[in-house]
């Protein structure tokens, strides 16, 4: 443990001499009367040492006279001679004060925004939000207020029930609390048909049947009644369930033969930067020429553990060749059932029927026409509307 | 201008010594006026009536400064010498 006094010692400079004469305890005497403060005294064979400020060293010289003494210089310590050693090292200086000065800047900066609690409104949001309030990298963490922050952030947010800001070294930690989900399926509603269709399967929940298997249904026609009567008085309830009927549809679908394809070329080449409180550094040089898709992706850089104030931003570049062709009849009956499936999102997408297909090539397009058959699901929620009766 | 340099103490300014003792390990000395004789064994001190011998084992001098003396070791013994008036 360096207690103040041996640091005051270290901070002044000493000197351990030794001395050796007929009259050394003359010399102390000498030194002692002329307020030369001394310690660590040890007596050898033939000498004494002793340990004196560098101040008290300057003083020998003169105190010295008459006593016969002769000194030696055994060892020199402390501050001032560590800085007489490295008194032309400039670059050793430079680098002390530099690292200093860096070191207390850097640790009085944010580095990083860590969010906490968020399940609904996404990271990105609550960045933006915090942003909105002037928070951002790199800025003085004296100037951040968290008690201002709160409030001004629950008002920002339709979602944020509670919000509370801590800072914690370099880093300020947002935690959030929202509101629970609304559970919207709590309206009462009733299930009508969206398609003309054959009813097939039943598989109701909640609400009034109104149809049964085998039944032809029209577009808009009630499947599932939401009312539901009890004697004298009707509740009103959520229909909930699931009718699966076969869909017949007539349709003519039209497709230009001018088709425009990106073809991946398979050389990606990927491209890094580094972001340090907003200042965006790139990691190479030159541009790419030509076609690219574009894929990005950006994460903290951490060393044990913590997050530094440093994103790596690594974007990915695949080539690619637009080129424009004219589709085959093939091609134009595949893509249109592509679409189909994508349309009507039928039970099971491979099990689609098709029957007295027909393609007409025109000019600059192809026309055709089908007609389909398929199983889904054909309930829609209709929303009950109650007024009462004045 | 030079500072003046004492050969001596001044043995005006003081006219009364302090002695304390730590458990035989340490011995403070206040208005003294310098070592006499210094060895691993015996510790002369100059006192303003005489001396101070302090007899013991492997003795030091911790701290010598002005008036002031402070000596550490295996205390033996403490004997007043010379003149007690």
């Amino acid at each position: 443990m360096i207690s103040l006094n041996g640091l005051a010692y270290y901070l002044l400079g000493t000197v351990r001499i030794s001395i050796s004469g007929d009259y050394c305890e003359r010399f102390l005497n000498v030194l002692a009367a002329n307020s030369v403060t001394f310690n660590k005294i040890k007596k050898r064979k033939d000498n004494f040492e002793l340990t004196l400020l560098k101040k008290d060293f300057f003083k020998l010289r003169e105190l010295r006279k008459n006593t016969n003494v002769k000194i030696k210089i055994i060892n020199k310590n402390g501050l001032p001679f560590l800085l007489r050693k490295y008194k032309f090292r400039y670059g050793m200086l430079t680098g002390f004060i530099l690292f200093w000065t860096v070191l207390l800047f850097m640790s009085s900066r944010l580095w990083v925004i860590e969010i906490n609690g968020n399940e609904i409104v996404s990271d990105n949001e609550v960045y933006s939000a915090v942003e909105k309030l002037g928070i951002k990298e790199g800025m003085s963490m004296n100037k951040i207020d968290t008690d201002i922050l709160k409030l001004d952030f629950i008002l920002s947010g339709e979602n944020i029930a509670w919000s509370s800001f801590n800072k914690q070294g370099c880093v300020l930690q947002v935690n959030l609390t929202e509101f629970a989900k609304k559970d919207t399926d709590v309206e009462p509603c009733n299930l009508i048909a969206e398609y003309d269709a054959i009813i097939k399967k039943i598989d109701v929940q909640s609400g009034m049947l109104n149809v049964k298997i085998g039944d032809t249904v029209q577009k808009g026609q009630l499947l599932v009644s939401g009312i539901v009567s009890y004697g004298d008085f009707n509740r009103f309830v959520v229909s909930k369930g699931k009718i699966l009927a076969e869909v017949s549809i007539n349709l003519k679908e039209e497709i230009s033969k001018n088709y425009r394809e990106n073809i991946l070329i398979k050389n990606t080449t990927n491209r890094y930067s580094i972001e340090i409180f907003g200042l965006n550094l790139p990691l190479y040089l030159g541009k790419l020429d030509g076609n690219y898709i574009i894929t990005r992706k950006s994460d903290y850089l951490k060393l044990f553990g913590g997050k530094l104030p440093i994103v790596l931003h690594k974007k990915e570049y695949c080539k690619i060749q637009t080129i424009e062709r004219q589709i085959t009849e093939n091609e134009a009956i595949n893509i249109i059932k592509e679409n189909i499936k994508n349309k009507y999102m039928p039970l099971d997408s491979n099990a689609i029927i098709y029957s007295e297909e027909n393609i007409i090539d025109g000019q600059d397009k192809y026309i055709y026409t089908a007609s389909i058959k398929f199983v889904k699901d054909i309930t829609v929620k209709e929303k009950i509307i109650i007024s009462a009766e004045k | 201008m030079r500072n003046k340099v004492y050969d001596t103490f001044d043995t005006d300014s003081i006219s009364s010594t302090r002695i304390e003792l730590f458990d035989r390990k340490k011995v403070i000395v206040e208005g003294c006026y310098g070592i006499k004789e210094y060895s691993d064994d015996i510790i002369q001190i100059n006192l303003p009536r005489g001396s101070l011998i302090i007899v013991g084992e492997r003795l030091e001098i911790v701290i010598l400064t002005g008036h002031e003396i402070t000596i550490g070791g295996n205390i033996i013994s403490l004997e007043f010498e010379g003149n007690v008036l």
